[in-house]
């Protein structure tokens, strides 16, 4: 809700403003200088640059084809589904399609466009991606060839049409909200349109004909983005045949902001390690972005304290990896406004290519400091259902539920010790249930 | 009202684009002129809040900082100034509940800090002058929530979000701030 005085704020926002004191910019100079120079020393900061949606794009259609072949692989009644019972009753039949796919390797035709003004533009991205969590895009205009090895934790980014140079980045984290692996986190946060719906049972499914295939439609209404450019529907196409998505929309007013269509599709194929850890030339930036593998048992000797672990997570998720760091490159949050993180575990638990992490931070001297470290979106305000937590370490606090159709479902809890986040293609109960058997 | 929908919502242009990536990159010069096409905007943000010269120098130096270690977060749907504005606005309140903690008063007691060092506004108009006082003269948490509602065009959940209150409270705080500054602007009125 805003009710705005428009004359005040004319009148206010024409209120001068005094200039910056003398030597304000050099000291601001030698500060980001400094910043710089930290990245490259790979110590303490990471420095790489970022995927742009159309990349991270990719990895969200990746989630999503694994959300959407959970979420619509039997068959589906003729008509609308959009009855809680059934949706649900869908999804569940859905999942044990989920654990059986090994690999993926796909082309992924990505259409966008940035905002209102701006053309569509149109990229053709080799992808590949595999149970262990490996990721590689191939073939961008935009951003050159991206690989993310799991064995390794590392992303080697290769030639940048706008920054020279090569890009390694190892000690990365296994997810959300320190892993970005090449912005996932972006990825993620698009796939979750798909992946809230199944959430939050909101969308409709009806069975359709497109461009001559029998089909299931998905549609649902998703809120705007307050600030930035988004969507006001979603569509998600699969072919009844395979289960798999033809196409995935997000359109404003009939108007595409961004579609994701799949070529080529083979399950299954045979994909090594070493297909996600290629050479790169020996003058590549390499950064560290702190995380190492460890144990389990082994977290805390690293960081002081006993990290718990979730004991009912759904059938078939098992501990993929673990690691831990002592700091990290950047704070969470949205503009990356929270308080630095230190100590941190995270653990990826895996089933077939869906991941949920589990991570714990130290809260630092001001709980109060602390917004949802999972990030949104610019612009994308997301109220979380706040829900007291029966069970496990955390009895009694409170957890902070976000099921929103552009973040990936997740919890977070902020302890006077610990803050705590569990992320990943989880309904409500299952999210709830997780936390409260954290232990 | 056009214009502020422009300033809120305008997406980035391509010479921006280009900018922002550069910056994602590394390049300090590519993120001071970002700072730069932004500073008088942002500039009139932190004081309008914190009312003192050398405190709204020291948050942006703190949140250009964190903005140049952010961007790489940066997705680019949203304007760069947009953007910027969220990351000055949230440093300017962290001072403000810095200073309270610091003094141990309540922000609202933070009364009036910026009435005797407004800034040198020239030849400006004595309505202006009139309504400067009376901005500095208002309680922080008062001035937070009208300059960012009724000038910069955040919703209540936002300040909401930003400042952490609830809406309601966002809705009362800007009733009594406007209620505070509405006459300087009448009188205008009434003077023409």
């Amino acid at each position: 809700m805003t009710d705005r005085d428009e004359e005040l704020g004319r009148a206010l926002r024409d209120l001068p403003a005094p200039p910056h004191r003398e030597g304000f910019h050099a000291e601001l100079r030698a500060r980001l200088e400094d910043e710089v120079a930290s990245r490259r020393t790979a110590k303490r900061r990471a420095w790489r640059p970022r995927l742009v949606p159309a990349l991270a794009g990719a990895t969200a259609l990746a989630a999503t084809i694994v959300l959407v072949l959970a979420l619509l692989p039997g068959r589906v009644d003729r008509g609308i589904v959009n009855e809680p019972a059934q949706a649900a009753q869908v999804v569940e039949r859905a999942r044990a399609a989920l654990a059986g796919v090994r690999s993926l390797r796909a082309t992924l035709v990505v259409r966008q466009r940035l905002n209102e003004q701006e053309p569509l533009t149109t990229d053709r991205l080799r992808v590949a991606l595999t149970d262990r969590g490996d990721l590689r895009v191939l073939g961008s205009a935009q951003d050159g060839d991206f690989y993310y090895s799991a064995r390794d934790a590392r992303e080697v980014q290769l030639e940048l049409p706008y920054a020279p140079g090569s890009f390694v980045t190892r000690g990365v984290a296994p997810g959300a909200p320190d892993g970005l692996i090449g912005d996932r986190r972006l990825g993620l946060q698009a796939a979750a349109i798909t992946r809230a719906l199944a959430a939050a049972r909101t969308g409709t499914v009806r069975e359709e004909t497109v461009d001559g295939r029998a089909a299931y439609v998905l549609r649902a209404d998703i809120p705007v983005n307050k600030l930035g450019y988004s969507g006001d529907r979603l569509e998600v196409v699969v072919d009844r045949q395979t289960g798999f998505p033809l196409s995935v929309r997000e359109t404003l007013q009939g108007r595409l902001v961004q579609g994701f269509e799949l070529d080529d599709l083979r399950l299954n194929p045979s994909l090594p390690a070493s297909a996600f850890a290629p050479d790169y030339p020996a003058d590549a930036t390499v950064v560290d972005e702190g995380f190492r593998t460890v144990p389990f048992s082994a977290a805390q000797a690293r960081v002081g304290y006993t990290p718990i672990a979730p004991r009912a997570l759904p059938a078939g998720f098992g501990r993929s990896v673990t690691r831990v760091a002592t700091t990290t490159p950047s704070p969470t949050g949205n503009e990356a406004l929270n308080p630095p993180s230190r100590d941190v575990v995270s653990t990826a638990y895996r089933r077939g290519l869906d991941t949920v992490i589990v991570s714990t931070r130290r809260t630092g001297a001001d709980p109060d400091a602390w917004a949802d470290p999972i990030a949104s979106g610019e612009g994308n305000l997301v109220e979380p259902e706040r829900v007291r937590i029966n069970g496990g370490a955390l009895r009694g606090a409170t957890a902070n539920l976000v099921l929103d159709p552009r973040v990936e479902p997740h919890v977070y809890v902020v302890t006077d010790e610990l803050v705590v986040t569990i992320t990943g293609p989880l309904t409500r109960e299952e999210l709830l249930a997780a936390t409260a058997s954290l232990g | 009202m056009l214009l502020i929908f422009i300033a809120v919502v305008a997406p980035p242009q391509r010479g921006e684009r280009r900018l922002i990536k550069r910056a994602q990159g590394g390049d300090v010069g590519a993120f001071e002129q970002l700072l730069e096409a932004n500073g008088p905007a942002m500039r009139r943000l932190a004081y309008s809040m914190l009312g003192d010269e050398a405190t709204m120098d020291d948050v942006l130096q703190t949140a250009y900082v964190r903005a140049f270690r952010a961007l790489p977060k940066f997705d680019g749907r949203s304007s760069f100034g947009t953007w910027l504005h969220r990351i000055v606005a949230n440093a300017a309140v962290d001072e403000l509940r810095r200073i309270a903690r610091r003094g141990e008063v309540d922000l609202e007691a933070l009364e009036g800090r910026a009435a005797a060092s407004s800034p040198d506004i020239g030849e400006a108009s004595d309505t202006r002058m009139d309504l400067a006082n009376a901005l500095a003269g208002l309680p922080a948490d008062l001035r937070i929530v009208v300059l960012m509602v009724d000038a910069e065009g955040y919703s209540y959940d936002e300040v909401a979000e930003v400042v952490g209150i609830p809406p309601g409270t966002v809705a009362s705080r800007l009733s009594r701030a406007r209620a505070a500054l509405r006459p300087v602007l009448e009188a205008r009125s009434e003077a023409a």
